[in-house]
Formats: C-alpha cells, structure tokens, sequence
C-alpha cells in the first residue's frame, strides 16, 4: 500500500496567472497516482466522478455568492476542496479553500472575482488530468 | 471488521471505499450526516469514518449524539476532514474522535490507525 501525500503550502502561489503556472502546481501527479495506489481503473472512475459533480458544486458555489449565503458557500467550496485534493490539484484547491474561507467569514467584497478564478483553475485542473489519462491510456503502472 | 464510512465528496467516499474493501473490511456507505445516524443506529458497525462537515450537520453533532447514544458510544471514530480550524479539531478530539487525519487521507496511517480499532476489538472485553 502507498501512502498519500499532503499537498504542499501553496502560500502565495495562487496569485500566479494560470497561464504561466507551474504544471505541477496544476496537477501533482504524484499525489494524484498516490490517492488511488497508483490504480488507474480507480482513477478513471473517480475522475468520472468529479467531472459529474464538480461543475454543480461550481454553481452552488457561484449561486451561494450571488445571494450572499455564507454556509452555502463556505460548505460547496468545502467538498470541492476536499475533491481536488484526491487529484493533487493545488491551486485549484487554493481557490476553492479560499472561497471556503470568505464563506466561513462572510465576506462577499471580492467573492465572485474569486468565483471567476476558481472556474478557470478547476477548468485547467480538469484538463491536465484529461491529458494525463489520455497519456496513460492502456498502461497499467506497477502498483 | 464493519465500517461505516460517512463523507459527502463522492469522489473521496469512493476512494476510501476501493481501499477499505480491497484491506477486507465490510464498508457501508453514507454521503450526509441524517443517513450516516440512521446507518449507524440501525446496525452499529465496528467502527466509524467520519467527515467533519457534511449536509444535515455536523460531524461534531453526530459525535455528541453517539457520546448519548447507549448503543453507539463505544463505537469508535476516525475524524476524516478538510477542515484546518485547529478548534474544530480539538472539540472532535474532546468529543471521543480516535484519531483525526486530513484530506486527502495517508492510507498508511489510516491503516494503522484501523489495525489498532481491530486489536482492541479482538481482545476480551475486560481488557479494553
């Protein structure tokens, strides 16, 4: 059995614009092969999972900010945090635990240019790991 | 050994569940905190994962209902969370949270930490 890894402070990095990000900040593949034991048929599932929620919670996120409810926002970010974590998406997960936290406190000022910067992150997030099954497709590394 | 798993990320409740039945166990599932109390009440299981926020309400909540509860207050709880409120942390642990771990889980130490529940389970009752 392989350990997983806790995603390393991103303190500061999320500033960076997603196009000049660093790829591994995008998706840490090792964290990503380390959550599932390096078990790509488990991986190919719980991606299949995520690409089914994660654009609702997006919304609930975007609907709890346009209404200013806190909770809701606070809890979607949450769970979405909770998910992109198991992929080793770590800026994604920096915005989603920012938004967490502007739930959390209440504070709405510059929520929705969150919202804007979290879509574009999972959006990214999303891709690289399309990519990345695209790359692995067939293969079955050893566990 | 049972285990009831309560966690509302599919994705993480998927994962989890992959590598407790691969490990063995009889998982059970549960993704809000309403179905987690009835999950556990009607058959208590060995022991409990539990995410710390979940829709119905919290997972500080359901561990004061299992610290009342006669049937489920010596079940034990692994604390499964996102939540970095050092605070929160600590309530879980003074409410009788065995272990806490964060996302995305160290299975390594989530298989130690099961091996102690099922050490404890093995020996007689009177040396627990």
């Amino acid at each position: 059995m392989r350990a997983r890894n806790t995603p390393p402070s991103l303190a500061g990095s999320i500033t960076t614009p997603v196009s000049s990000a660093d790829p591994a900040q995008i998706l840490d593949r090792q964290i990503m092969l380390g959550s599932v034991e390096s078990d790509l048929e488990l991986l190919r599932e719980l991606v299949e999972i995520f690409f089914a929620e994660s654009p609702g919670l997006l919304s609930q996120i975007r609907a709890g900010v346009m209404e200013c409810d806190a909770e809701a926002v606070e809890r979607s970010a949450h769970t979405l945090k909770g998910a992109l974590s198991n992929f080793g998406a770590l800026r994604a997960c920096e915005a989603a635990r920012e938004l967490e936290i502007h739930g959390r406190e209440a504070r709405f000022e510059d929520a929705a240019e969150l919202c804007s910067r979290l879509d574009a992150e999972v959006a990214v997030a999303c891709n690289a790991i399309s990519d990345y099954l695209r790359e692995v497709k067939g293969e079955h590394p050893p566990r | 050994m049972n285990i009831l798993l309560a966690e509302d990320d599919k994705v993480q409740n998927r994962s989890l569940e992959k590598h407790l039945v691969d490990c063995g166990f009889q998982v059970r599932t549960a993704f809000d905190a309403k179905s987690a109390w009835d999950a556990a009440e009607k058959d208590p299981p060995d022991v409990i994962l539990l995410d710390l926020q979940m829709p119905g309400g919290t997972g500080l909540t359901f561990l004061k209902k299992r610290n009342a509860s006669s049937r489920l207050r010596n079940v034990p709880v692994i604390v499964i969370t996102a939540m970095e409120d050092a605070l929160v942390r600590r309530m879980a642990e003074q409410q009788g949270a065995q272990t806490i771990f964060s996302k995305p889980v160290d299975l390594m130490l989530l298989d130690v930490a099961l091996e102690s529940v099922r050490r404890k389970l093995s020996q007689p009752r009177t040396a627990r």
